[in-house]
């Protein structure tokens, strides 16, 4: 009888996860395994031979992906850092008395509920070579006048990356993820006890040396939590490099200007939508797949060690 | 109490913050309302010298908006609808009936968390074409509508939910699917709310799985409407920003309305679009 009534519980349980394990393993989990396959295949807009591992020998010695991956990278390290501190910095000025703070609160997280597509159009009207409010600036300033989005010489060298256009996206990924940062590190500091910064004080702690050796170390649930899914998102970011990659005139599948915004996630939907390189393409996603899987696992060995939770 | 100068040296930092922030909203605004003529001179003015309100009506009429809109929001409205019905199931599930397996399908649901859009990008394409879902309203809704976020963030609502409650309506003879739906889910609401604001925004702001999977202006969705828009009105750069306002507005209004709720959800489950 009993046992009856928990085999019932049982399939009532299953019957309620079904509808949402289907969609997540349909349309999720089994494509993941999926991409595999094609990625053995020549697959143009048809299924085509089995290829073994060919499409992979030939994207390690493609330049144009190895480019891709020099360039997330690039992008990754010149965007998770800035955001990251900027956002803390605000925090900390957030968590202060401060009048208004709620109102600023709210407008720095305006730009993460707007949409990318906006945001980039906007952002390559300001960037705009001719009639931009970037060049408006420079200009009243005395500054020779840029092409921005337009311009694939880099900044620190001329051939070498960042390129003026990367440099230019990477400043508005910043300028997007900036509110969302700033709103989470302000929630790991609302949730450090009082108590603990109290008696910090009364010991003697103030200033950068309470932040040092109390609150950051504190906050670093939220830190690295924030690290790793900025790394990820940062690695496999898209829309905004898509629309503002050609350089704010027309669609960016090469990640215009000469391909110097063409990073990973670009790479692929180059591949995949604009050549129909279906099966090149898919082993080029698995392949940021892996990357992706490798940095949230470096992620963890690095800062596992280094992330103190407060009892 | 606290020093002065470190005082202005904070309001100082939050308003310049603010500023950067603000600028190009502002921009968009101010563009939207100049003459083609203004819009296109250097150096660019800072307000315009003529407000413009009909370059709101010329963007309207120069592509379809309406009907964009209009399946942005079928799209958003569906991703909400279907969401919070697997959702809900599914986390009540985890959460209150003893489901057998029931640890490592949570383990398996948190695994698929690594899994980038991009890598599911090219099989879905396919799967859209086989299944006969491609330039469907089928295609911009099945596929989101599930997310292990928001299975994760109802289950921590109802195990918060008093399991007294629970025994007490089994003594009246309530079964799972009836206590889920007369307890369980009303006294949820906050959490439903956060899922449901967060899937409309995220569903409202979709851009490459859309532009993928439709190509008619029948059933594109804003934003890929909206780069298509670029494309025609090229250089009548007031016409692209009033555009993009309209884009944005409802969402921007939406979020000034429910902004307790959403930055709360936001700083809870750390979705990061």
């Amino acid at each position: 009888m009993r046992r009856a009534q928990r085999r019932r519980e049982a399939v009532q349980g299953y019957l309620f996860l079904a509808p949402a394990l289907l969609i997540i393993g349909a349309f999720h989990v089994w494509p993941a395994l999926y991409v595999l396959y094609m990625s053995l295949f020549r697959w143009d807009i048809l299924q085509g031979a089995f290829l073994g591992l060919r499409n992979y020998q030939h994207l390690l010695v493609d330049p144009d992906f190895l480019r891709s991956l020099v360039l997330t990278l690039v992008y990754a390290v010149g965007t998770v850092p800035l955001e990251m501190a900027a956002g803390l910095g605000l925090a900390l000025i957030l968590h202060q008395r401060l009048r208004l703070r709620g109102l600023f609160r709210l407008l720095y997280f305006l730009p993460y509920v707007t949409s990318q597509v906006a945001v980039a159009l906007v952002w390559g009207w300001v960037f705009n070579p001719s009639y931009g409010a970037a060049n408006g600036l420079l200009a009243a300033v005395g500054a020779p006048i840029q092409r921005w989005l337009l311009e694939p010489g880099g900044i620190i060298a001329p051939d070498a990356p960042p390129s003026l256009a990367l440099t230019a996206i990477m400043f508005v990924t910043a300028w997007y993820y900036l509110g969302f940062h700033a709103v989470v590190f302000l929630s790991g500091l609302t949730s450090i006890p009082t108590e603990l910064t109290d008696a910090a004080r009364i010991d003697g702690a103030a200033g950068f040396r309470l932040f040092r050796y109390i609150t950051f170390p504190l906050l670093s649930p939220t830190t690295y939590f924030l690290l790793l899914i900025a790394t990820i998102g940062a690695t496999t970011s898209f829309n905004l490099i898509y629309v503002m990659g050609g350089g704010g005139q027309a669609f960016g599948c090469a990640g215009n200007p000469l391909g110097t915004t063409q990073v990973a996630a670009l790479f692929v939907f180059d591949r995949f939508w604009c050549q129909t390189e279906l099966g090149y393409a898919s082993a080029a996603a698995f392949t940021l797949g892996l990357v992706v899987l490798a940095l949230s696992a470096l992620n963890g060995r690095f800062f596992s060690r280094r992330v103190v939770y407060a009892a | 109490m606290r020093r002065r100068p470190a005082r202005v040296l904070l309001y100082a930092g939050m308003l310049g913050a603010g500023l950067v922030t603000a600028f190009p909203f502002f921009w968009m605004l101010s563009t939207s309302l100049k003459s083609e003529a203004e819009a296109t001179s250097f150096p660019p003015s800072v307000f315009p010298v003529e407000w413009l309100f009909t370059n709101y009506a010329d963007a309207w009429h120069a592509a379809p908006f309406g009907r964009y809109f209009l399946n942005s929001a079928i799209m958003a409205v569906g991703q909400v609808g279907l969401g919070l019905v697997t959702s809900s199931l599914a986390a009540y599930a985890l959460a209150r009936i003893r489901v057998p397996g029931r640890g490592i399908i949570f383990a398996a649901l948190l695994a698929t968390l690594v899994i980038p859009p991009e890598v599911t990008l090219i099989p879905n394409y396919i799967a859209m074409q086989r299944l006969g879902w491609y330039n469907t309203y089928l295609a911009l809704i099945i596929p989101f509508g599930a997310s292990v976020f928001n299975v994760f963030l109802l289950r921590q609502a109802f195990l918060q939910l008093p399991g007294e409650l629970y025994e007490a309506a089994v003594l009246d003879g309530c079964g799972h699917l009836r206590f889920l739906l007369r307890f369980a889910i009303p006294l949820s609401r906050p959490a439903l709310a956060i899922i449901a604001l967060l899937t409309a925004i995220r569903a409202w702001n979709d851009f490459q799985w859309p532009l993928i999977v439709t190509d008619s202006p029948d059933l594109r969705p804003i934003q890929v409407g909206l780069t298509i828009f670029r494309s025609d009105v090229s250089t009548n750069f007031q016409l692209l920003m009033a555009g993009s306002m309209m884009a944005v507005l409802p969402v921007v209004v939406l979020f000034l309305f429910t902004q307790r709720q959403f930055i709360q959800g936001i700083a809870r489950s750390g979705i990061r679009g």
